[in-house]
């Protein structure tokens, strides 16, 4: 999964991310709201996490800026403004989800992964296609009751399969989900990830779940 | 009813006066009538009177038979004048003549007669003879000093009489009509009068902390009412804006401490989400001990920031050496900026004294200082000087940094404000506010002027003091 932090007290910005990258997470981390809204605009992200207050542009506006050009990506502000009516300001303007300062780190990640999982329309937390077993928020995968160990990388490409179960998941969505802004490496580089996390994952099992579709990517299906 | 209000005493006050008022109008009025009614009267008697003293006096005798022949003709007059009655006494005052019979009166007369002895000009007195009210003139006939008759012509008072107590009457029934009205009107134009307060005392109860942005109705009158009104809406204005001012502050307080905790508590629980060596332990035990000292630096700052609210008044006038704050604040400034390898110049003139706290003065200078080497690029130079100019002691602050807006420079004393290009990683947006606050409450002034990516100068008046003695 990739996620924009849009806040400008770099301190906490830092913080969210390294929680974020310990989850797998790409992250992109930017400090004011122009820059914020034209990476949002231009880049894959799943989930933004949005400052109010915030140089050059609130993060309200960029929040409506971003609903009026139909970019459905999930939001989540993250703000010391806790009155209800910042809260209510907050989600009108198209946001999802609104967590006041100082909050608590886990109970941040339940909500990002929330998010994420209601943004593909899912019902469960965690993640299955026929005995494999993903759960994001644990970070903990399964095949057959037996715990597979991955790199974050490999959780994240796996995770993204799984989000998109059924359907043709092509490199450059990987590289977009997976990798952050600073990314510049060749697509190879995903053949060679997905290369390892299909022999974690299929080693020893009759039927192969991720399957190479030639010339766009790769499929993981029941 | 509340007989302490205002509305009750002034309805009081203009019942008692009108109705006093009233009373003597009333009254004049009355004895003027009477008044009139008794000089025509008694011009009437002096007219029939007067013939009758003249022929008197005329006679050479007393009583002699032309008089008597004489009285005989008055006689017949006056009987033909229904009421009126002429009595004519001799020297002794005893009855010569009556132009009635007497009968039962006679003693009245006799009396009368009496008292009217030592009369010796004409005089009209009111009698009862019998049950009849009459008017008399008392008319002495005088001679070389000797008084010769008597002359008492008496008019019956009977409609005049009746007259007056129907006036009287007529008049105790309207002034006390009228005062019905007066007091009823007294208490109607007292409401009239006083009902915007009532209004206006109404609204104010209604206003609170909530919704201190209601108004008092502002009626177009141009009187007191109006005046007292806009008064409490200016009042109303003043304690709207300190609250508003109030409560922004407290939000950016709020603001202030929440963004660090946040970021304390997101590191402690990543920390703790999954187990590390000991190196990164450390690391971010470091990291955690920057988010606490932020923390601490912002709760002084707001500290003296409520200092500066709260006790402004309780400065006291110690006299202090700016020129030792100014050196000692030079070696430290000296120390900051050695990490920027910028340079610290100093002009500092010697024996020059300030009143107020020295250690909150020091505070001041020293945010400028450290603004001035924040916002100073690396190897490049801060000039600090102090002298005397007139009666003041002129601190100057001048750096050779990145400068200020000026759309900057107007927000630069506005509590947590921070510059539209600067990191929001640098200060906590106090340190000029409580510059500026210190500053003031020592009754002096900062000016600052800039130019963009050339420098900075700050300038500090403080009124000087002679030293120490």
């Amino acid at each position: 999964m990739r996620v924009l932090i849009i806040e400008d007290e770099r301190r906490l910005s830092n913080i969210i991310r390294k929680g974020f990258i310990e989850d797998g997470f790409a992250v992109d981390q930017v400090f004011d709201g122009e820059e914020g809204l034209y990476l949002a605009e231009n880049e894959q992200y799943d989930l933004i996490v949005l400052d109010i207050m915030l140089p050059k542009m609130d993060g309200l506006r960029v929040c409506r800026e971003l609903r009026k050009k139909s970019i459905k990506i999930p939001i989540l502000i993250l703000t010391a403004k806790s009155a209800t009516e910042d809260k209510v300001a907050g989600l009108d303007s198209g946001a999802d989800d609104y967590i006041t300062k100082p909050f608590s780190f886990v109970e941040f990640r339940s909500r990002v992964h929330a998010l994420i999982r209601r943004s593909h329309q899912e019902t469960l937390p965690i993640l299955m296609v026929k005995d494999l077993v993903v759960d994001p928020l644990k970070h903990i995968v399964k095949r057959a009751q037996k715990i597979i160990d991955l790199t974050p990388k490999e959780f994240a490409i796996l995770e993204l399969f799984l989000r998109h179960k059924g359907e043709v998941v092509s490199r450059t969505m990987i590289i977009e989900h997976v990798w952050d802004y600073n990314f510049d490496g060749m697509s190879n580089v995903v053949d060679v990830f997905v290369g390892t996390l299909r022999k974690k994952i299929d080693n020893g099992s009759k039927i192969k779940l991720v399957q190479t579709v030639h010339g766009v990517g790769y499929k993981v299906g029941d | 009813m509340n007989t302490k209000s205002i509305r009750f005493k002034f309805a009081v006050w203009y019942a008692l006066i009108f109705s006093a008022v009233m009373a003597v109008v009333f009254l004049a009025f009355y004895l003027f009538t009477q008044q009139s009614f008794l000089s025509h009267t008694d011009a009437a008697i002096t007219t029939h009177t007067g013939r009758i003293v003249e022929i008197i006096s005329q006679e050479d005798t007393f009583m002699n038979p032309t008089f008597i022949k004489n009285s005989q003709l008055f006689a017949k007059q006056f009987s033909e004048m229904p009421g009126m009655l002429l009595i004519i006494g001799d020297s002794l005052g005893k009855v010569a003549y009556g132009s009635q019979d007497l009968g039962t009166n006679e003693i009245d007369i006799a009396d009368l007669l009496e008292k009217s002895a030592n009369i010796i000009r004409p005089t009209f007195i009111n009698r009862n003879i019998g049950a009849t009210p009459l008017r008399f003139g008392v008319f002495p006939v005088m001679r070389d000093g000797q008084r010769l008759a008597i002359v008492l012509m008496g008019q019956p008072m009977e409609v005049i009489q009746k007259s007056l107590n129907e006036l009287t009457l007529t008049l105790v029934l309207v002034y006390f009509g009228l005062l019905v009205f007066t007091i009823g009107g007294g208490f109607l134009l007292a409401r009239k009068a006083l009902s915007p307060i009532t209004q206006v005392s109404k609204q104010l109860k209604k206003i609170g902390a909530e919704n201190l942005q209601e108004r008092v109705p502002v009626l177009q009158t141009g009187d007191e009412i109006e005046e007292l009104s806009q008064t409490f809406n200016n009042l109303l204005d003043r304690l709207n804006e300190a609250f508003v001012r109030e409560r922004q502050f407290i939000g950016d307080v709020a603001h202030e401490l929440k963004t660090p905790v946040a970021t304390l508590r997101g590191e402690i629980e990543v920390a703790l989400s999954k187990q590390r060596n000991q190196e990164e332990y450390k690391h971010l035990l470091n990291e955690t001990l920057v988010d606490v000292n932020r923390l601490s630096t912002t709760i002084k700052n707001i500290l003296d920031l409520a200092w500066l609210g709260a006790e402004n008044a309780n400065l006291g006038e110690q006299p202090f050496n700016l020129s030792n704050v100014l050196l000692e604040l030079k070696d430290l400034a000296t120390k900051l900026a050695a990490k920027k390898n910028i340079t610290i110049r100093g002009n500092i003139e010697l024996n020059i004294w300030a009143a107020g706290i020295e250690d909150k003065m020091g505070r001041a200078v020293l945010n400028i200082i450290d603004n001035a080497i924040k916002y100073t690029p690396q190897d490049k130079m801060v000039t600090m000087s102090l002298c005397k100019k007139k009666n003041n002691a002129v601190i100057e602050i001048r750096d050779t940094g990145v400068g200020i807006s000026q759309t900057d420079l107007s927000h630069i004393f506005q509590r947590f404000y921070r510059g539209t290009k600067t990191a929001k990683t640098i200060g906590s947006g106090l340190g000029l506010a409580i510059a500026q606050g210190i500053i003031k409450a020592h009754k002096g002034e900062i000016k600052i002027t800039s130019k963009t990516s050339k420098g900075t100068r700050v300038t500090i008046f403080l009124p000087l003091i002679k030293s120490a003695s």
